[in-house]
């Protein structure tokens, strides 16, 4: 009798495993649903201790300051990727125009032309900067391959008209520009891999400055490229993000969703840890 | 003729173009660089017109479909040429600069939506990692192991369960990451060098007059 008791407690109990392993994914997307959208309510997490590597593209906008030169960013994202590489693009540009860095922005992606545009003058218009003198957007160019060579000899080689259509020999900002010498920084922001495009057409031949900000999943490709020292900084996810957003010492969208992406991290975790104990537990009845 | 004009001008076009690419990279002569500057404005020229062929090909593709009655995902290959026909009209008529009805739709209907399909890899990764993330070899332990570590250091509040945890993803990403990504790039390298001297030699014709005839 207790034999056969315990039988059906098992066949419960295997039941129940089975029943939890084979969980319905809908209730997992409610779990992640949750756990990214309850904690926009909470307060962001403002105390984050900034890596090297973020350090160090903080450090070269800041000398940019000090040098009076201006910095150049390509804003090679588009929708998909703007939730992680959205908030390093508006930390960058409120820390240069913090600090009267004027900035150059370009574009290799299509889908991402009007987003940079609207970008560059949402934020330009919280420090009250000018278009062609503070700041100026060039737009998109396709072969990014030529035009990164070419930036290296004259901008205008590539350029001979910005966004809105004005000549370049006429934007005020661009009279003492010509190359990537008069920059001290060059940054790319991409989701694809035009990080590597900038090491390969550009830095390998004309030996600058240059930063990435990347998305968090991609950022593996480019630790050779910051360990070999062609990279002097590296931004990876909205992590980065917010520590550049803490070290320029303006809350923004990086430190707003730290808290989305610690309980989404967590939220993972959990399913991975109660996943393989279910599993170890079905496979030791199993054995039974 | 006909071979000649599909086959062999296109191949000593691509020679040409390769040798002397090859060439300016480490000869930073002036009669080099005014080549350069006219060959870089064709390209751009050409990219641009690649786009115009991408439309066609794309319009030619989802028109065909959306008159099949047979195809199942007819209407969405309408949607797709509606949409398509009319952001390029919107485009033509209004601009595309600030405050036009183009903008406007791009960063109010096209963001949302392309931000959206992106997020959605979030659900996917948290029902994959339940169901078949298992500890079931040691490899798999080493992968599962890295896995929690580095999205651990990935937010703030990895650094408050433990000190270490940001130490040993830094090392992960550092040394065993930087190892098997340079081989991996190494790897590739060479296999493009040797591609792209298969196709500006000319061994390899099959780019030249569609793909598989040699």
């Amino acid at each position: 009798m207790t034999t056969m008791n315990k039988s059906n407690q098992d066949t419960e109990s295997k039941k129940w495993l089975n029943f939890i392993l084979n969980l319905d994914k809908r209730i997992v997307y409610v779990f992640m649903f949750f756990a990214v959208c309850l904690p926009f309510f909470l307060n962001p997490v403002v105390d984050i201790k900034s890596t090297p590597r973020v350090q160090s593209a903080f450090d070269l906008v800041e000398e940019a300051a000090k040098n009076h030169k201006a910095i150049m960013i390509g804003f090679d994202y588009d929708p998909s990727t703007l939730a992680e590489l959205q908030p390093m693009a508006v930390a960058f540009l409120r820390h240069a125009f913090s600090k009267n860095v004027p900035v150059v922005g370009i574009n290799f992606l299509p889908n991402g032309t009007s987003l940079a545009a609207s970008t560059m003058d949402q934020i330009a218009k919280e420090y009250g900067k000018k278009n062609g003198e503070d700041y100026v957007f060039m737009g998109y160019l396709p072969q990014p391959t030529l035009v990164l060579l070419n930036l290296g000899e004259d901008i205008r080689k590539s350029y001979k008209v910005d966004y809105r259509g004005i000549k370049v020999d006429d934007i005020p900002l661009l009279k003492n520009i010509q190359n990537y010498n008069d920059f001290h920084l060059v940054i790319c922001i991409s989701g694809t891999r035009m990080p590597s495009s900038y090491i390969v057409y550009g830095v390998n031949r004309y030996n600058f400055n240059y930063v990435a900000g990347v998305t968090a999943v991609s950022a593996t490709e480019y630790y050779p490229f910051l360990q070999s020292g062609q990279m002097k900084g590296l931004l990876a996810g909205m992590k980065s993000a917010a520590e550049y957003e803490s070290m320029a010492g303006r809350l923004g969208d990086g430190m707003r969703g730290m808290a989305s992406q610690t309980w989404g991290h967590i939220t993972i975790i959990i399913f991975i840890i109660i996943g393989n104990i279910l599993y170890y537990a079905r496979k030791r009845m199993d054995v039974k | 003729m006909f071979m000649f004009l599909k086959k062999t001008v296109p191949f000593l076009i691509t020679l040409g173009m390769g040798i002397y690419t090859f060439a300016y990279y480490f000869m930073p002569h002036r009669a080099m660089q005014n080549i350069w500057d006219q060959l870089s404005n064709w390209a751009i020229i050409v990219g641009g017109g690649s786009m115009a062929v991408g439309i066609v090909s794309m319009f030619r593709t989802y028109y065909k479909r959306s008159m099949n009655r047979a195809d199942p995902n007819r209407y969405y290959c309408m949607i797709t040429l509606v949409c398509m026909v009319g952001m390029a009209v919107i485009g033509f008529v209004t601009g595309i600069g600030d405050g036009t009805l183009f903008n406007d739709l791009f960063l109010n209907v096209m963001l949302p939506l392309e931000s959206t399909m992106f997020s959605l890899l979030a659900f996917y990764i948290a029902s994959a990692a339940f169901r078949s993330f298992r500890l079931k070899t040691f490899s798999a332990g080493l992968l599962l192991f890295a896995a929690v570590v580095v999205m651990l250091a990935q937010i703030p509040a990895g650094e408050n369960i433990s000190k270490q945890i940001p130490v040993i993803a830094a090392w992960i990403n550092e040394y065993p990451n930087v190892a098997a990504q340079r081989a991996i790039m190494i790897g590739i390298a060479i296999g493009s060098v040797a591609t792209a001297l298969k196709i500006i030699l000319g061994i390899d014709k099959s780019v030249f007059s569609g793909a598989g005839k040699v």
